[in-house]
């Protein structure tokens, strides 16, 4: 083993050994490793974390704001979409065709779905064939409040019909 | 001041002669700069006093950019002893006050007036210590004023510049170690990485044969081996070759790497100031 330096200076501190450096270099590079590990785990766990809220909210994106004016619109469209699709077709054109006869001719069939009401315009031979259409459609489960809206006897036809319009409303059939 | 790019100036200091070697550079060093200079050795009442005026002036002539000065004292301007080893001692004033004590065993009353120090190595066993006249340092420190770009790092005796450049040689083996200066000789032995002897004497030793006869005495008073044992020899002068063999001891020639910008030629007269480089 070399001899240890001889420290007889009159101006310098004397040199410490050289293994205190050495260990305190030692300790630092563990601390700095132990550190780095920990960076990087903590590193790994943010991004799984990222990445499990990325997951959570694929559903929850942000929306980008809308008007308030094209969301009652749209409102309004999907509302009427639905009471059109909430009719009771089937219920109601069973019903026309129930209440016919041979004597009354239909002319028009028009439903006003925002009011969820029928207005029929048809034209019968007789004043007793329109009364009995008009009963027969009023006996309907289908439609409720059936009355007579307006007559009128064509008089420029030699057999002189009787043109009417009906008012109904619909009934919500279970 | 940047390690890699920092100036080095080293100046070896002897009672008739300063010797300066500047220094640049950490990997590749190159001398930038030398200089000597030589006044009367009877100059002043103390025999340091024309060293001290000396290096006054000359750092006055180099203090114009940054350096770090190391100053390598003559063995002339210093006393070296064995300190034995005392578990009594308990802090570094006992310590110190212990080392006066044996000084002043073997110099008397003047070694109050010296500045004292003592080598840290092998804890149990007899360390160097060394003696330089306190007014002689001050001298050197009031050399290199707080504000001065040269800045005083080191004032080292001789003896510590050589065994610290040499010491890898002095491993295992027993060995003498001898420094020859001008009219001083200065004879260390170490044994086990230990010191078992050291002796600064005064005389004229020119060449082998009187540092036989040196060797020879010192090895009767300490009792050492009569075996051959290696000398290691740094001397400006009195060893031309790698080595020499002298009345039954072989002495080997310890010689400075070259540096850059001095000639092997040219190295004798600042080879004590680069021993501390």
């Amino acid at each position: 083993m070399t001899p240890r330096r001889l420290e007889l200076d009159y101006v310098a501190v004397p040199r410490r050994p050289q293994w205190i450096g050495v260990s305190f270099l030692v300790v630092a590079l563990v601390v700095a490793g132990d550190l780095v590990l920990r960076y990087r785990d903590a590193q790994r766990g943010l991004a799984a974390l990222d990445a499990a809220q990325g997951l959570l909210n694929t559903d929850r994106r942000a929306r980008s704001a809308v008007p308030k004016e094209r969301i009652e619109e749209e409102a309004k469209a999907v509302d009427a979409v639905i009471r059109q699709l909430t009719v009771p077709w089937a219920q109601m054109i069973e019903a026309v065709e129930t209440a016919s006869a041979s004597d009354v001719v239909l002319l028009q069939l028009q439903p006003e779905t925002q009011q969820r009401s029928l207005r029929l315009t048809a034209e019968a031979k007789t004043r007793e064939a329109m009364l009995r259409y008009v009963r027969r459609l009023g006996e309907a489960r289908a439609l409720s409040g059936v009355h007579l809206v307006t007559h009128q006897v064509q008089t420029d036809n030699p057999s002189r019909p009787i043109q009417f319009s009906v008012q109904a409303a619909f009934r919500s059939v279970q | 001041m940047s390690r890699l790019s920092r100036h080095r100036i080293l100046i070896a200091l002897a009672p008739d002669s300063l010797a300066l070697v500047g220094i640049r550079g950490a990997f590749r060093p190159r001398v930038a700069e030398r200089r000597t200079t030589a006044w009367d050795p009877a100059f002043g009442a103390e025999p340091w006093q024309g060293a001290g005026a000396a290096l006054a002036q000359l750092v006055a002539k180099i203090g114009s950019e940054n350096s770090e000065v190391t100053v390598v004292l003559s063995n002339h301007f210093v006393r070296y002893t064995l300190v034995p080893a005392s578990a009594a001692l308990g802090n570094a004033e006992e310590e110190a006050a212990f080392v006066r004590y044996c000084f002043s065993k073997i110099h008397g009353e003047r070694s109050k007036e010296w500045d004292v120090r003592l080598s840290r190595q092998s804890a149990g066993t007899a360390r160097i210590a060394s003696a330089v006249d306190s007014k002689l340092i001050e001298v050197i420190r009031g050399a290199f004023p707080a504000k001065a770009k040269a800045k005083l790092v080191s004032v080292q005796p001789y003896l510590m510049s050589a065994f610290n450049r040499w010491r890898a040689l002095l491993k295992g083996a027993r060995a003498w170690l001898l420094l020859v200066e001008p009219q001083r000789a200065c004879l260390a032995h170490f044994e086990d990485e230990r010191c078992t002897t050291v002796r600064n004497t005064r005389g004229s030793f020119e060449g082998p044969v009187q540092w036989a006869e040196l060797l020879d005495r010192e090895r009767h008073q300490v009792g050492a081996a009569e075996t051959p044992e290696g000398v290691y020899v740094h001397a400006a002068r009195g060893l031309t070759g790698s080595s020499a063999e002298a009345q039954g001891w072989t002495f080997s020639k310890l010689a400075l790497d070259p540096v850059e910008g001095l000639a092997a030629a040219e190295t004798d007269p600042y080879s004590m100031a680069l021993c501390a480089r």
